[in-house]
């Protein structure tokens, strides 16, 4: 039952990846000057405009994280099913500078003092504590504010710069670097349990600063794990996608076939169902104990306005992927699991702008073009700086020493 | 060279260290490894380790009955600490019965070959430990001969169980857990049973042996819908282990009280469960695989793997702990963070302090490959860990409560000795029930761990 | 091989997993349908081999775990939401949150014991006896060596070219395995064994069966005796403790009753509706809105439960006593009742204080003060009849008729002492059969009596049964069952002449 040796030698998608790139690069510039456009017009100070960055930032930086955890897990397990499809997630992983310049229209909100009179600032309301809840924000003022919060996001960026850096490099030096010793697989595997810890602690951390003290009253110490969740989701489907965009451009052919498709998609269904038990816990729990300081945030949710999103995101993002993705001939079928993968990246975004757009306006739900703008201009960014790296290295990890194992491995 | 390719084995060498199945390795071998334990007398060390478990169930016996006789008053628990020790054992053992399913069914879907060694081995320990765990919620409810009131069954008040409580959730989740851990186990004997029937030299063995391996032939046709059976039942332990220490965590979690009602309780409750189980499975392996020598099948790899999960889930559990005190300041709730000051510098500081030292600081030994390859540091950390994980649903019981809102009611718990008889009695049970296993019931899986060995594989196209 | 005997098939004996690897796939090529390959592990790629479809078992999993959610669902709604609602933790009484996880439960158990046991019927097993098992070197399938069989029911089955072929792949060993005449079933022991094991378990279920539906007269088996005895003395209960034998202790000499931190000397009107023996006719206190309010609030969370929102008499715990048809149950008042709202303020208010028939009193619950409170509203309550339902409750209340005005006054006499006397508990009015028989009806009806003789129930029959109800047994009822209050002559003349007035 063996399969054939495998040829290991570059795969350069260097002409479809500058396409791709510069699609991605349009449309990103596109849609950021016209939601620029449709924000300036609103006449809320850019309100609405901050917050649906916030949305569409948190989007591009879960599809970031994902990738870095998807590559630390292999690493740590010493993963053999994963390899032939690792280098996208290393691609994804690698877009950390891009995240970083995407931080920075943060400041405006954390430095302006427009709006503060009308809707107590432009984003994060603790930055400019109002209202009824001000004693509360104001205990919480030694880790809620602006110098620390810069602070934090400067080291958060620093730690994901340097772990990405480094299996970027060590990956990428591999494959030319036939050492039979294969050094750098030993090196990644060791440095991935120290980096996976300090991955935790910065997402966590990155989840509380950036998208649960958009409601500085609440919090939750599982929210962490919720935000992880829908990276590990996103970032299966995105490595779907391109894997099944590569093969119909005639790239990976022989690397990826029904088997690994069945691994990711057994990924893509496991995290559909983590996603939903960890939502459930958490709202259960406040549903169960009901706690004002914590049922507020649910309560905002099931306002007129927002009760039709909350009820469709457990069909949405649970019900629907689930019977969808359940069985193995979809996980085989790569045509029918490309287009759960892009189902399920959109109802990642539904669960995104769940998360914070109501801590904006619990009574009026702003969704509109501008919101579609932002986070496909954003993800246009996205998509640009993932495939420029493609146009100059290889999409398959081909000097990874279990490229073999990969290949011949089999499902139950 | 560039194009050197190296085999799968070697690469082993250079990631892991090698092979599952030490020694001979054949298939005739590894038949003859497991069933020989089944088949001859046990060592001496046996006969001592089942007396001694044997009295201590005994002991167990008459704590119970003094217990049911008399009322739980004979426990120490009372206001305000009116869940003492049996919600700690309880948790604590159903926490142990975790790593049983993890490794059977999770690391099955994982293809973690190495499972094979160990896992018939951890599934009973689970089996054993929810039966221990059982026993806890079943005595406390004072009135054990009406305890058929927790099932929907019509009874004499025309009344129906309470499905707004979680303590009724895990009635359900437990006895759904040991329903599910005991097909899977059975199914996963069957084949092994007939390998054993197949040996027997006596009728008697034949005949047991036999009706409990069912006719199994291995007939292909068979071995495919039941493998496909066993894919299907992990698929089915896997969400259900999750759920089970879940809903433990929510007989907590869904109350009001500082120091349980927090979001985090379910995955931490999970991931500390897993951790305690393993650690068990270490203290049991470590012996076990000495005196029944099976030491070809349960290498020091699988050992060293099992630490490398210790040290991950004892970061998992790390990990909550950082994130409840963070929350309990960063909430403003003054009770919270009061309670979190309690826990580390009140009166139950002592029992806190052992929690993190046992269950954050000594795994970290195993950041270094020696410890974790060696015998003695491993049972001593999972011994440790066992100690730590106690006291971790000590101290989320006793703290959190010896603190009531009114402050005239703050009290200190203090166990009776029935408290410590039940407590070490129910080790009794358990480890009767698991030298009895060992005796009678292959150890290891061998038909598992014969489709792990290079013989089960073809080397042909065909 | 001889034709004499029955043949199983032909069996043959390869020692690794790539010989009979190609092996299978040549005697699949050869177009065999009944035969098999045992190996001691499932061996990947076999089924491939072997041509072996992919098993149907998913779906037998899909829709019983699908059952166990619905089931989940609707036994947690029926049980919690329709068959038993109560309130606890200011939870809905159908709380979905609440019930995902036993759903949960559920769908794992159903899925997993379906899948368990659809697969050992689908490998059509357990068996008894296998004709391989006869064959010495077929013990090692379970422990180093791989088999194939063919079986002699294959319809394109010869002796002779099935051995060639195996001959060809390479066999080890060729064997030809005979089919003995013992049946595949097991020996008649074990059936029997079996079959005594079966009816064993059976007993105690058919026992409890048995109890709960049958009616004993001797009083439960005290196993465990739980709280049924105690060492404690109730109210009317004698000691021997105290030299009047009383267990409750009278007032002392020279100790004064107090009330709300008073003395009921004070004002005796105000504390216990009465003064020197006679009742006020009138509430002591300023009847105000406020008042009324209070009242109302006061009534739905201490009376309601009983008497029903709108004091009908039709509250949820009568509901349910009813639909429990519990014996000797003694239905609350409907309020509304005439000779109820003619009573004096301080006897309604004595009621409530102190209690009335199975009624207990509500001194230690309701403040003196709530208690007129609550007696100034019922004359509100009452009043609906006159205001109209429509203008107090937005809709018509399920208000019982106050019942027609009886023109004999020994009739309305009688009436009243079917309520006051208990008999309501157990009889209707209106036809329904409550614990026993409805009185619309009975008198002049032809009774059937369980020593097989019949009457006519005229007055004697009717005064016979008032005055010892043992003495002829309706057919389809209990001796013993009918409890009488102490009543006079009088009032049984009452009874049965509102009993005859009843006649169809």
């Amino acid at each position: 039952m063996h399969t054939p040796e495998v040829v290991r030698e570059p795969i350069l998608a260097t002409d479809t990846a500058a396409r791709v790139s510069r699609v991605g690069l349009s449309v990103g510039v596109l849609g950021l000057l016209l939601a620029l456009a449709l924000g300036v017009s609103e006449g809320d100070g850019m309100r609405h405009f901050f917050w649906a960055y916030l949305v569409a930032f948190a989007y591009v930086f879960t599809l970031t994280l994902g990738g870095m955890f998807f590559v630390l897990i292999q690493h740590i397990s010493g993963a053999k099913w994963s390899v032939t499809v690792r280098r996208l997630g290393e691609f994804a992983m690698n877009t950390v500078p891009l995240l970083i310049v995407m931080a920075l229209p943060f400041l405006y909100p954390l430095f302006t003092h427009t709006g503060v009179d009308e809707y107590g600032g432009l984003l994060w309301p603790w930055i400019h504590p109002h209202g009824e809840h001000a004693e509360l924000v104001n205990h919480k003022s030694p880790f809620l504010n602006t110098p620390f919060f810069i602070g934090r996001m400067v080291f958060y960026f620093a730690v994901w710069m340097v772990i990405s850096r480094f299996f970027m490099k060590r990956s990428l030096a591999q494959d030319t670097d036939r050492d039979p010793s294969y050094p750098h697989t030993v090196k990644m595997r060791k440095i991935s349990a120290p980096s996976i810890i300090a991955f935790a602690l910065t997402l966590s951390f990155a989840a509380f600063d950036w998208l649960m003290s958009t409601d500085p009253v609440w919090f939750s110490t599982i929210f962490g794990v919720y935000i992880f969740a829908g990276c590990v989701l996103a970032i299966h489907s995105w490595i779907v996608l391109c894997s099944v965009f590569l093969q119909k451009r005639g790239y990976l052919k022989d690397m990826v076939n029904a088997e690994h498709y069945h691994d990711l998609g057994k990924f893509m269904l496991a995290f559909t169902i983590f996603w939903a038990y960890i939502a459930f816990s958490q709202f259960m729990l406040i549903w169960y104990a009901n706690i004002p300081e914590e049922t507020g945030w649910f309560q905002h949710r099931i306002t007129p306005a927002w009760k039709g999103w909350s009820y469709a995101l457990i069909l949405t993002n649970f019900a629907v992927p689930f019977f969808g993705i359940l069985s193995r001939h979809v996980k085989r079928n790569k045509t029918a699991l490309a287009f759960w993968a892009a189902y399920i990246l959109i109802v990642h975004f539904i669960d995104l702008y769940w998360i914070v757009m109501p801590s904006m306006d619990a009574h009026h739900n702003p969704f509109g073009f501008m919101d579609v703008c932002l986070v496909v201009g954003l993800f246009g960014f996205f998509v640009w700086a993932f495939a420029r790296q493609a146009t100059k290295n290889s999409v398959l990890a081909y000097g990874d020493p279990k490229l073999q194992d990969c290949v011949a491995h089999v499902n139950y | 060279m560039a194009n050197a390719e190296i085999s799968s084995a070697e690469l082993d060498n250079i990631i892991d260290p090698p092979a599952l199945v030490q020694g001979k390795g054949d298939l005739a071998t590894i038949t003859e490894t497991v069933s020989r334990v089944a088949e001859h007398k046990p060592p001496k060390a046996w006969y001592i380790g089942f007396t001694l478990a044997l009295g201590i169930l005994g002991m167990l016996g008459l704590a119970i009955v003094y217990l049911i006789s008399t009322g739980v008053g004979v426990w120490g628990n009372n206001q305000p600490v009116a869940w003492g020790w049996p919600i700690v054992n309880f948790v604590f053992w159903v926490g142990i019965g975790h790593a049983g399913t993890l490794i059977s069914a999770v690391l099955y879907l994982f293809r973690q070959g190495w499972r094979t060694g160990i896992n018939r081995f951890s599934e009973a320990m689970t089996i054993f430990a929810v039966i221990c765990a059982g026993l806890f919620p079943a005595i406390h409810v004072g009135r054990i001969w009406v305890i058929y009131w927790v099932f929907p069954v019509p009874n004499q008040m025309a009344m129906w169980p309470q499905f707004r409580s979680p303590l009724l959730w895990d009635v359900f989740a437990v006895s759904t857990y040991f329903t599910v851990s005991l097909l899977f186990w059975y199914m996963g004997l069957v084949p092994d049973l007939a390998t054993l029937r197949d040996r027997s030299k006596t009728k008697i063995r034949r005949l047991m042996y036999g009706i409990f391996a069912l006719g199994w032939t291995g007939a292909n046709r068979q071995w495919h819908r039941y493998e496909r059976a066993y894919l299907l039942l992990a698929a089915l332990a896997t969400p259900l282990v999750l759920s089970v220490h879940s809903v433990v965590s929510f007989d907590f979690a869904t109350s009001q009280l500082p120091g349980w009602h927090t979001t985090i309780f379910p995955p931490y409750f999970v991931a500390g469960a897993i951790f305690s189980g393993f650690a068990m499975v270490v203290t049991l392996a470590v012996p076990a695989r000495a005196l029944f020598g099976l030491r070809d099948l349960i290498t020091l790899r699988h050992l060293e793997l099992m630490n490398k999960v210790i040290m991950a889930t004892g970061m998992l559990v790390g990990y909550a702990y950082a994130m409840e005190f963070f929350m309990a300041w960063y909430s403003g709730n003054k009770y919270e963070g009061f309670t979190f000051v309690n826990r580390a510098f009140g009166p139950y500081a002592w029992a806190y302090w052992i929690m993190v030292s046992c269950n954050v600081i000594s795994p970290q030994i195993f950041w270094f490959k020696k410890a974790r390859r060696s015998i003695p540091i491993m049972f001593v950390v999972s011994i440790f860990v066992n100690i730590g994980m106690w006291f971790e649903r000590f101290v989320i019981t006793v703290t959190s409560l010896n603190r009531d809102f009114l402050p005239s009611s703050w009290n200190y718990f203090s166990p009776t000795i029935i408290d410590w008889a039940t407590l070490i009695g129910s080790f009794g049970l358990f480890f009767t029930l698991f030298l009895l296993f060992c005796r009678y019931l292959p150890q290891v899986a061998i038909a598992e761990v014969k489709g792990q060995t290079p013989h089960a594989h073809g080397h042909s196209a065909h | 091989m001889s034709d004499s005997k029955k043949q199983f098939g032909v069996l043959a004996e390869y020692e690794t997993v790539d010989e009979i690897l190609s092996a299978a796939a040549k005697v699949r090529d050869a177009g065999y349908t009944k035969w098999d390959c045992y190996t001691p592990m499932p061996v990947h790629g076999l089924d491939d081999a072997m041509g072996v479809k992919q098993t149907r078992l998913p779906w037998f999993t899909l829709c019983a775990g699908l059952t166990g959610a619905s089931l989940g669902l609707l036994m947690q709604w029926w049980m919690n939401a329709v068959d038993y609602p109560f309130l606890t933790s200011g939870k809905p009484q159908w709380s979905l949150p609440a019930n995902i996880p036993v759903i949960f439960e559920l769908t794992i158990l159903f899925s997993a014991l379906t899948t368990f046991f659809t697969m050992w019927i689908m490998n059509n097993l357990p068996r008894w006896f296998s004709p391989l098992a006869r064959v010495e070197r077929f013990a090692r399938a379970t422990d180093d060596r791989f088999f194939i069989a063919i079986e002699t029911a294959d319809p394109i089955f010869n002796a002779a070219s099935a051995e060639s072929l195996l001959k060809e792949t390479g066999a080890h060993a060729i064997e030809a395995v005979e089919d003995p005449d013992e049946s595949a079933a097991p020996p008649t022991w074990f059936r029997h064994a079996l079959m005594i094991a079966g009816t064993g378990l059976i007993i105690p279920l058919m026992i409890i069966a048995y109890a709960r539906f049958s009616t004993q007269d001797q009083p439960r088996i005290h196993l465990v005796p739980d709280m049924d005895f105690q060492e404690k003395y109730k109210a009317q209960n004698p000691s021997p403790l105290f030299e009047d034998g009383r267990a409750a202790r009278p007032q002392l000499a020279g100790t004064f009753a107090m009330e709300d931190d008073h003395l009921v000397l004070e004002d005796p009107g105000y504390y216990t509706g009465k003064v020197d023996g006679e009742y006020l006719t009138e509430i002591p206190m300023p009847v105000t809105r406020e008042l009324l309010e209070r009242g109302r609030e006061r009534f739905m969370i201490n009376c309601a439960a009983c008497h029903g929102y709108d004091g009908s008499g039709n509250g949820t715990v009568h509901k349910r006593a009813l639909s429990l048809q519990t014996a000797g149950w003694i239905p609350p008042s409907n309020l509304h009742q005439a000779y109820i709202a003619a009573q004096p303020k301080g006897q309604q208010f004595e009621s409530i204080s102190d209690g009335i028939r199975n009624m207990p009193g509500y001194k230690a619950a309701i403040t003196t003060e709530d208690r007129w409170a609550i007696v100034a509203y019922l004359e509100a309550l009452q009043g609906i009849e006159e205001a109209g339902a429509q203008q107090l409750w937005g809709a018509a209340p399920a208000v019982e008729d106050a019942g027609p005005v009886d023109s004999d006054p020994l009739v309305a006499k009688g009436r009243e002492l079917y309520t006051s006397k208990t008999c309501i508990a157990c009889h209707s009015l209106d036809g329904t059969k409550l614990v026993s028989g409805s009185f619309l009806g009975l008198a002049g009806s032809e009774r059937k009596f369980t020593d097989g003789t019949t009457a006519i129930a005229d007055e004697a029959y009717l005064n016979e049964s008032i005055t010892n109800p043992n003495a002829k047994i309706v057919e389809g009822y209990t001796p013993g069952l009918m409890v009488i209050p102490p009543i006079t002559d009088e009032e049984r003349e009452a009874l049965v002449a509102f009993i005859m007035s009843l006649k169809q």
